[in-house]
């Protein structure tokens, strides 16, 4: 009994020092309800939404940020987790603030040295919808791989790939940003190229502290609210991802709300 | 040039393991245990991967846990068990078989029934999907037994051939899915290893 309780001390205490950076760096604690009407929470991000829908739109002021802790009921499981989200009123204020939170945490805790076991994978829903579109894909078309990818079906996503646009597959695959900068260049004709090379090119910088920086446009999040770019952390050996976020946009109460988030899958951050 | 020292795919038991061995050695992986061998696992090393012999709904489990990086299992058992923490990877052209709807006459249910079945998912969307009521008895086993001694009069289950069923005097009814084995694999894995990759193309070019 003495060890597990030591390990929960320990998990506590390395809990209230995360916390602590969160603080420092300007969030504000908001706290949510592991259960509403009913209903287990499953993502923090909705019931921060829920909780600051409460408030006036001029009440709130952007970009806020905020975290949200406790458990979440994810794969018929509680699972400790630490939320960190930036809403905001116009578009693009967030990723600047989260990458740089994002930064500071992977520093503080694998580095340096880096740890040589993390992965950082990113994946862009507006690019792998811009990449069909550009090939004159149907919605629908586009619609049933995002179904298939959001049903962890990636053996029908590769076959749908493989029939219309085979070029394309090996970006739904984790590839380092070169591959992926050598397909966009030849691939984005007509897409907003412009605005993701850029993107591409500096997320390795971003994330500093990890060696190695991937992308996978398999990778759309486990949420319909993701809009853009999504992102993981993994670490090799550990079969969950420590963190996973990405830039959400969702309408509710008729009202919209975006930005850019991240949740910590506490026992896996801190296994690492 | 990969190292699979730390790579481990869990291999679901019976009919897959029999028709997988033969295939795993065509794709010059090393397959170290003695046939009809009761050793449930070997090591990886760095010409193939490590294997684990489990059960095959738990296949699906060690997948999502991490426990291991790939499995190889019935789409069946995927369907049933849900595939919302698991990527499938690929279909493999082995153990091909269906899961039916069977009972002592050819005849579809007509008014409220009694079904027997370790698949409940697959036959509760089954029911759902034809508008049908039914109560379903969860069995593991022998199925077959259901509509002998009156526990069910129907039963829903995985054939092959259709043999055990004729030899149990059953009928097929109707097909709700066809199934084979694929690969599934861990979503973190698959991502920060580049070695399950690499193992799912291989297995994927040798035994598709």
């Amino acid at each position: 009994m003495r060890s597990w309780m030591d390990q929960a001390a320990d998990q506590f205490r390395q809990t209230s020092a995360l916390i602590a950076q969160l603080d420092d760096q300007g969030f504000t604690p908001f706290f949510t309800a592991p259960t509403h009407d009913a209903e287990v929470r499953r993502d923090h991000t909705q019931a921060i939404i829920e909780r600051l829908a409460a408030w006036s739109p001029h009440a709130i002021e952007f970009p806020l940020r905020v975290y949200s802790t406790g458990p979440v009921f994810e794969h018929g499981t509680w699972a400790e987790s630490l939320d960190v989200e930036v809403l905001e009123e116009r578009s693009g204020d967030s990723d600047r603030i989260i990458f740089d939170l994002l930064t500071h945490l992977i520093a503080e805790r694998f580095g340096p040295p880096a740890n040589q076991n993390l992965v950082f994978v990113a994946g862009h829903l507006g690019l792998l919808r811009g990449l069909f579109s550009a090939r004159q894909w149907s919605k629908e078309a586009i619609e049933s791989v995002e179904r298939a990818i959001g049903q962890g079906q990636y053996n029908q996503v590769e076959e749908k790939i493989k029939s219309k646009s085979p070029e394309l597959l090996p970006l739904f695959r984790p590839s380092p940003p070169e591959t992926m900068i050598g397909h966009l260049n030849t691939l984005t004709r007509g897409v907003s190229a412009s605005e993701v090379t850029p993107m591409l090119l500096s997320l390795p910088r971003e994330v500093d502290h990890v060696p190695a920086v991937l992308w996978d446009l398999s990778l759309t999040g486990s949420f319909a609210y993701y809009s853009g770019l999504v992102f993981a952390l993994y670490a090799r050996g550990q079969g969950e991802a420590l963190i996973k976020g990405g830039r959400f946009f969702l309408r509710y109460q008729d009202r919209n709300w975006q930005g850019t988030g991240f949740t910590i899958a506490l026992p896996e951050w801190f296994r690492s | 040039m990969f190292h699979y020292e730390d790579i481990r795919i869990a291999i679901g038991k019976g009919r897959i393991l029999e028709q997988l061995v033969p295939r795993w050695l065509e794709a010059k992986f090393p397959w170290p245990l003695e046939p009809k061998s009761r050793q449930l696992w070997f090591a990886g090393s760095h010409q193939g991967p490590g294997a684990m012999i489990v059960r095959g709904p738990d296949v699906a489990t060690l997948v999502a846990r991490g426990a291991a990086d790939i499995g190889i299992v019935g789409t069946d058992l995927v369907v049933e068990r849900g595939a919302q923490d698991i990527l499938q990877v690929g279909d493999l052209d082995l153990a091909r078989c269906r899961v039916v709807l069977a009972g002592m006459s050819e005849k579809r249910p007509d008014g409220p029934f009694l079904v027997a079945s370790k698949y409940q998912r697959i036959t509760r969307d089954f029911l759902q999907r034809h508008h049908l009521q039914a109560d379903i008895v969860p069995l593991s086993g022998s199925l077959e037994l259901a509509p002998l001694i009156g526990l069910a009069p129907y039963i829903v289950d995985i054939v092959e051939t259709g043999e055990t069923l004729r030899q149990h005097h059953l009928i097929e009814i109707e097909t709700i899915m066809l199934a084979h084995a694929c690969l599934i694999a861990n979503p973190a894995h698959w991502r920060a290893k580049p070695e399950v990759v690499a193992i799912r193309d291989r297995l994927v070019q040798h035994l598709a």
